[in-house]
């Protein structure tokens, strides 16, 4: 008899012990699922995956490119794919139709964002981090008409910049990509007359609708991969080069990206905040009988004339299976099902911060219905209310969008040119021609001011105001997001070994003093521990016998 | 025969394994060279659930030790063997694996009776036959013949035709069923006349695992004294629904459930006259057939696996409480969050690993939705804080960057002048050809030469000499360079001929992580000099594009100034290869970048070295048709012949089973340097090593200065929190998450909850400081802070170091970290007996085997869990008032996830 007992004894307190008191007892299970497709949207993609994982979902993501992910859908050796665009029923690039068997697919737009253009460029040395383009000039640098970067159409573009006699680096991507997709597609949109010539040139005509599969010409770099293109415009050699990727990846190389001309004629880039503006503008397909429908059309975003908004900006989707087939069963059903809900909703609320644009209402809304199309999802009745997504509203506008602040004046197309920077560096300025370059250019010391403040100082006023106070030119690495800063002590400390790296030091505030952190020895925790241990003794029975109570009625 | 460890066993392997190091491996007085003094055990610790079994037959002196087969989560498992034979046909420069390997999966369900000495589940109950399930061929590396991957037992027109094992396809192949816990049956586990050009169906048919899922071990290589070791990941039903491991989720006769049986299977495989006897295959051939046809089936040999109960996984809830920042803490956020998300009252926490400097920018940018914790192991910068919202630092976790690497033994053949060793060290070198290398010693030079692009592999692109005068007396890569066999005098007699020895597979996104590896380089005076532009002293220069001198590097600045916080690859050179094809498609340039991609992540880092490919396309495609297809990605290294560098951190190398490189610090320039691991006490010592630099109670590294012992990247991260921004539920939410990581976080343990693998508990008085900053961060509220906010005066309460004086008492941490070193330094000159020492002494020493357990054993676990009862009990105590409060949101939450 006593054995039991006992035995029984140690299970509760090995349980106890092992903290599954708190686990709920009917914890769902979910089978795991794989996915591939898109590195355009892999950075959001991968923070979902990671933190479902808490909720026993365990998710795959291998980042190969939208055009391999449809193919592995397709092939059925993925559960589902990640991809920029749809599915290619008819290419116009002369590549192999992909076809999907009606009905075996939705597609839910997963998250937004803009294509930027991060470059490496440099005036005497220090970086410009302020660079304007026009879409036309953004067509020729990519199709290899503009080749320096002292062309007179980048010097209309960029009053405020003496721009050197340097040769233009294209980076395109060599996989099949979803960017290029959509980058071609608005060329050919805006720029038509530009393509068709490269198109020619490059020697794929007469195959010269968009493409996956971007056509190079010599003197272009190819790279594969949102990763590769800007781990090359990244490096120092790349003086000259520009490529393009979403925007989350020059936020994460600290890289700054060109401002492109809007119809407003403002020169923008794809915060957040511009996104989801520029994005009221896209043409959702609406037709719940097509077979794109919740698909995007995108030349209302080229044509908006929001002062805020940016031509490239657009969605990125999930295509989830619909039909049981192949090694996909219900049971993934029911963990795809949970896997997209928590991505259009939870999941939305961090978007901002990896760098991409959370979806608005509507398609929130539209895509919990393609959710039910998933075969075995345990449907939810979500309140959209309770997602915490920053687009929404009590009145049904875009919060995030009628938020949106405007461009500085001196965005405007004319002759005053933003010092700020761009991208991944915000808060570095880029000196400029009205300020007087030498003066603003200093290479002082980091800012010692709150940048914050010099932020403020920026905006309003004409170029040379922009300069003057607070970020003294220093190097300020700056929440590209919000536009704050921090003034990059860091990145300007000199190697110099063991250096305090507090070389601003008039600036550094030490944090709230921690209290009752000190003074500690191994003999207070051992008393701690020993105290700790008597009140195990008193209080164990009680609490053993209080958990078991509870659990043995089940 | 048993499965069950009986002593005999365990002596018989102690023996073995005593005699390998005893005869096999004598010290060789005079040469330094010394096969397998570089470590040839990378398996994980025996541990007193460690099983050792036998196999049949022709695989009689087959001896299996698995180091652990109780308690078993998601983890990797070390399965070791001795007395198989050699493995053939590979190493041969083809990597075929032909004959005599092992194959080893996990299957369910009880035993089927089939060999009463060696219980074990059917061969329907196994996940195997995933790893060719792409379309279009293998995609792994595994290079085998035949139906070895696949689960076809069976072919029509072979003599050994037999249609009732499984289902037969329209080409006469018959696939063996899979059965799933559930009950669930899949035929067929592939759709061979699968056409991708017709609309609908898929290749791969089996839901329940795929190539990306399968934990499968294809072909694992027996060593040519007849010795193996792999890393096999249990898991649970989580990761692999098929099987349920740990799940109560196998339908009982009669209603209800129940958790299933698993087991790990070995199934030996011989040669190729036995294995594919009535398979009509060509005699040409090594083993062809599935190791689940009848022939394999009758030797496999099954250990059961007994696994912790599943139940861990919470709710959805539409609230989650945001954290943004380094990756250095994403593997012990990921063990912590089931545990978190289970306590009542707290929201699931959301971690997004960003650079730490874009998460301490965003930290302060006070836009609405910014995430109000950051994960940093460097200070915000005090001109970006406002003084009315101060910063609570919080220590979280120790661990440590380090260099990974999957080095395997490939005997050289050719030796330079001189250097040729004798005949009886080549013999031993043979023996342990394939085996995995354990130690590697890296200067700060190296890693910087590594780092640098500065080994002729690294500007050589495709063999193409760009024809650099300061490359000309370059090695070609880190093993053949004299700097590095006088410090690794054992890898002189291995070839590590692969561009990923001259380089290292490296994450993209910049760190705080990285900076301080390069503050490491930097403040070393060997690597300084060399980075300046002086020769070392055997002539190898610094790429140019490297130098920190302005005048020699091509760019005109100085490299290092400031310290990069990345791992850039500044060399332009590409290169530009001839027309291809008939169609002669240009090529489009390889740079550097092309030739050694950047990893995503530092996980990402780890698994490219784990499987040998570093994700670079440069095999030219004959028939392609337009530049874009010119170039195909590179199969992954031959098994037997990895060799790749990689940087990662401790958890990702755990996590991968990477060994890692010891390091010397800088400034320990001398012959004997001292090479310290990246350990327990290496990180014990490395996180005592670091020291304020600015900011109280934030704790940084300070290369020019570490005390021996300490491993010199070891990081500590912080979470970083303004509490005045915060709203009430925050406030607790945060504090709630650094109490957690600073107590039951600590823990170490593959469970849920615990501290992962690759982490070094937080010190004392590091965990004293996280519990009085959650305290901080829960009640430091906007009326406090205009006080708070004062710079501490020179008394300040906060503490300056991890368990020494004040930062400048740098004779007093030395004291201090001699405690740990005490033993002789492992320099060079008298390296440590090869670690695979230490489980035989263990086995000597006569543990228990496993199934009988001393009382006694209970007493530490009693211990454990006292203290445990006594915290819980001082939570149910203590949090009743603080419940109230926040129940009623927590109440709002569930009413709204639906």
């Amino acid at each position: 008899m006593i054995r039991p007992l006992r035995a029984g004894a140690a299970a509760a307190m090995a349980a106890l012990a092992l903290g599954l008191v708190a686990a709920p007892a009917g914890a769902e299970s979910y089978q795991r699922i794989s996915g591939e497709g898109s590195s355009w949207s892999a950075g959001a993609i991968e923070a979902m995956r990671v933190n479902v994982k808490q909720f026993g979902i365990t998710v795959d993501y291998n980042p190969s490119g939208s055009t391999a992910g449809r193919k592995n859908f397709l092939n059925g050796t993925v559960d589902f794919a990640a991809s920029d665009i749809p599915f290619q029923f008819k290419p116009e690039d002369g590549s192999a139709p992909e076809n999907p068997q009606p009905g075996s697919y939705a597609y839910m737009p997963i998250t937004a964002g803009g294509t930027s253009f991060m470059y490496n460029l440099k005036i005497n040395g220090q970086r410009v981090t302020n660079l304007r383009l026009s879409g036309l000039n953004v067509a020729k640098i990519f199709t290899g008409t503009i080749t320096s970067w002292d062309d007179p159409a980048i010097a209309a573009d960029n009053p405020g910049l003496a721009l050197p006699k340097r040769k233009v680096v294209p980076v395109v991507r060599s996989d099949g990509s979803g960017s290029s997709a959509q980058f071609t597609r608005w060329m050919i949109a805006q720029h038509p007359s530009v393509w068709n010539e490269y198109c020619q040139r490059s020697g794929r005509a007469p195959k010269c609708g968009d493409t996956s599969f971007y056509p190079t010409v010599p003197g272009m770099i190819g790279q594969s991969g949102d990763l590769g293109v800007a781990g090359y415009v990244a490096q120092s050699f790349a003086e000259g080069a520009i490529g393009y990727v979403n925007y989350s990846y020059s936020l994460g190389a600290r890289f700054p990206v060109a401002k492109v001309l809007n119809k407003a004629g403002y020169y923008t880039e794809p915060t957040p905040d511009n996104v989801a503006v520029s994005l009221l503008q896209a043409k959702i397909n609406e037709d719940q009988s097509s077979s794109e429908y919740l698909t995007q059309r995108l030349d209302g975003v080229y044509n908006d004339t929001d002062k805020r908004s940016y031509q490239l900006s657009s969605y990125s989707y999930l295509i989830l299976p619909t039909k049981v087939q192949g090694q996909f069963n219900e049971q993934k059903g029911k963990t795809m099902g949970a896997f997209s809900y928590y991505a259009m909703c939870q999941a939305q609320e961090q978007s901002a911060s990896l760098g991409y644009s959370p979806m608005p209402i509507n398609l929130v809304k539209a895509s919990f219905d393609q959710i039910r199309k998933i075969p075995g999802v345990v449907a939810q009745n979500i309140d959209v209310s309770s997602c915490k997504n920053p687009t929404f509203s009590t009145d049904g506008t875009n919060t995030l969008a009628k938020n949106a602040p405007m461009p500085q004046e001196c965005d405007k197309q004319g002759p005053a040119q933003c010092a700020t920077g761009t991208g991944g560096v915000k808060g570095q300025t880029t000196a400029t021609k009205a300020a007087g370059g030498a003066a603003s250019a200093g290479s002082g010391g980091p800012g010692t001011g709150r940048a914050g403040a010099a932020q403020t100082a920026n905006t309003g006023s004409g170029p040379s105001a922009a300069t003057g106070t607070g970020a003294a030119g220093g190097a300020a690495a700056c929440d590209p997001e919000s536009g704050t800063c921090e003034a990059a002590a860091a990145l300007t400390t000199d190697g110099a070994a063991g250096a305090s790296s507090a070389s601003s030091g008039d600036a550094v505030l030490p944090p709230a003093a921690l209290v009752g952190a000190s003074g500690w020895s191994d003999d207070q925790w051992l008393i701690v521990l020993v105290a700790g241990f008597f009140l195990g003794l008193l209080v164990a029975p009680g609490v053993v016998w209080r958990q078991l109570s509870k659990r043995v009625p089940r | 025969m048993s499965v069950r460890p009986s002593a005999r066993w365990t002596a018989v392997v102690a023996l073995v394994a005593v005699a390998g190091i005893a005869v096999v491996l004598p010290r060789l007085a005079s040469a330094g060279v010394e096969p397998g003094s570089a470590g040839v055990d990378t398996s994980l610790p025996l541990t007193d659930s460690k099983v050792v079994v036998s196999g049949r037959d022709r695989f009689s002196s087959l001896r299996i030790t698995v180091n652990q087969t109780r308690n078993l989560v998601n983890q990797a498992l070390s399965v070791t063997w001795t007395g198989g034979t050699p493995t053939t046909d590979y190493g041969g420069g083809t990597g075929t694996i032909g004959e005599h390997f092992l194959q080893m999966f996990q299957c369910w369900g009880d035993d089927d009776g089939t060999h009463p000495d060696n219980p074990g589940p059917p061969p329907e109950q196994c996940q195997q036959g995933a790893t060719n399930g792409v379309f279009g061929g293998s995609a792994t590396g595994q290079r085998f013949q035949g139906n070895t991957l696949t689960r076809v037992v069976s072919q029509k027109g072979s003599p050994g035709y037999d249609p009732s094992l499984g289902a037969e396809d329209e080409f006469g192949g018959v696939s063996r069923a899979f059965r799933a816990v559930d009950g669930t049956v899949v035929p067929q586990w592939r759709d061979t006349s699968f056409n991708p050009q017709a609309s609908g169906g898929s290749y791969w048919l089996n839901p329940f695992f795929n190539i990306v899922t399968t934990n499968e071990i294809p072909g694992a290589v027996t060593s040519a004294r007849g010795t193996g070791a792999e890393l096999f990941e249990a898991t649970t039903g989580l990761e692999s629904t098929g099987l349920g491991c740990g799940q109560r989720v196998q339908p009982v006769a009669g209603g209800g459930t129940r958790i299933p049986r698993c087991w790990l299977v070995v199934v030996p495989r011989g040669d190729h006259t036995a294995e594919n006897e009535g398979a009509n295959v060509s005699p040409l051939f090594g083993v062809a057939t599935s190791p689940l046809s009848p022939r394999a089936w009758a030797n496999r040999i099954a250990v059961p696996l007994e696994f912790n109960p599943v139940e861990t996984s919470c709710p959805l809830s539409a609230q989650q409480r945001r954290i943004v920042g380094s990756e250095l803490l994403a593997a012990a956020v990921a063990s912590w969050q089931p545990a978190l998300c289970a306590k009542p009252g707290l929201s699931p926490y959301a971690y997004g690993s960003i650079s730490d400097s874009r998460a301490r920018a965003q930290l302060v940018s006070g836009t609405p939705g910014a995430p109000g914790m950051a994960v940093v192991s460097r200070p915000l910068d005090g001109a970006t804080v406002d003084p009315r919202e101060p910063v609570v630092y919080a220590p979280l976790t120790v661990s440590g960057t380090v260099i990974g690497f999957n080095l395997e033994r490939l005997p050289r053949v050719i030796f330079p002048a001189g250097q040729q060793p004798s005949a009886e060290v080549l013999a031993q070198e043979r023996a342990l050809s394939g085996i995995r290398v354990a130690q590697l010693n890296l200067t700060p030079r190296l890693v910087a030469k590594l780092l640098t692009q500065s080994y002729r592999t690294q500007v050589e692109i495709a063999a193409s000499n760009p024809g650099y005068a300061w490359a000309s007396a370059n090695p070609q890569q880190v093993g053949v360079d004299e700097d590095f066999l006088r410090f690794n005098p054992e890898l002189r007699l291995l070839r590590t001929d692969s561009k990923n020895m001259g380089g290292f597979v490296a994450p993209s996104p910049g760190s705080d992580a990285a900076k301080a590896l390069w503050e490491w380089v930097l403040a070393d005076p060997e690597a300084r000099q060399w980075l300046a532009g002086a020769p070392d002293p055997w002539g190898m220069r610094v790429n140019p594009y490297f130098t920190t001198s302005a005048a020699q590097n091509p760019q005109g600045a100085a490299f290092g100034d400031p310290v990069p916080d990345t791992y850039p690859k500044s060399d332009p050179y590409c290169y530009q290869g001839p027309p291809v094809g008939s169609l002669k498609v240009v090529p489009p340039p390889l740079c550097g970048l092309d030739w050694l991609p950047y990893a995503g992540s530092l996980r990402d880092a780890a698994r490219a070295a784990r499987a040998a490919t570093d994700g670079a396309r440069t095999e030219v495609n004959q028939s392609a048709a337009s530049s874009d297809q010119v170039y195909k990605r590179d199969q992954p290294q031959a098994l037997g012949q990895r060799a790749i560098l990689a940087v990662t951190d401790t958890p990702s190398a755990a996590q991968y089973g990477l060994q890692t490189a010891r390091l010397s610090r800088a400034g320990d320039d001398g012959e004997e340097r001292r090479f310290i691991a990246a350990d327990e006490a290496g990180l014990a010592a490395g996180a005592r090593s670091l020291v304020e630099r600015g900011v109280p109670g934030f704790l940084e590294p300070d290369p020019a200065h570490a005390p021996e012992g300490a491993y010199p990247l070891t990081a500590i991260t912080y979470a970083a929190v303004q509490p005045t921004r915060l709203d009430d539920p925050g406030r607790v939410e945060y504090a709630a998450f650094v109490d957690y990581a600073a107590g039951e976080g600590q823990v170490r343990g593959f469970d849920y909850g615990k501290l992962p693998a690759g982490y070094e508990p937080l010190a004392a008085p590091l965990r004293a400081q996280a519990v009085g900053a959650a305290q901080r961060i829960r009640t430091l509220k906007a009326a406090e802070e205009v006080v708070d906010a004062a710079p501490p005066g020179p008394g300040s309460p906060a503490p300056r170091r991890g368990d020494a004086g004040p930062r400048g008492a740098r004779g007093g941490l030395a004291a201090d970290q001699a405690q740990p070193s005490a033993a002789p330094g492992p320099s060079i000159a008298t390296p440590q007996p090869a670690p695979s020492e230490t489980p035989v002494n263990t086995v000597l020493a006569g543990v228990t085997p496993a199934y009988r357990l001393a009382a006694s054993r209970f007493a530490l676990p009693f211990l454990v869990v006292i203290t445990v009862l006594a915290a819980l009990g001082a939570l149910e105590v203590t949090k009743r008032p603080r419940r109230r409060i926040i129940e009623p949101a927590d109440r709002d939450a569930e009413r709204v996830a639906p």
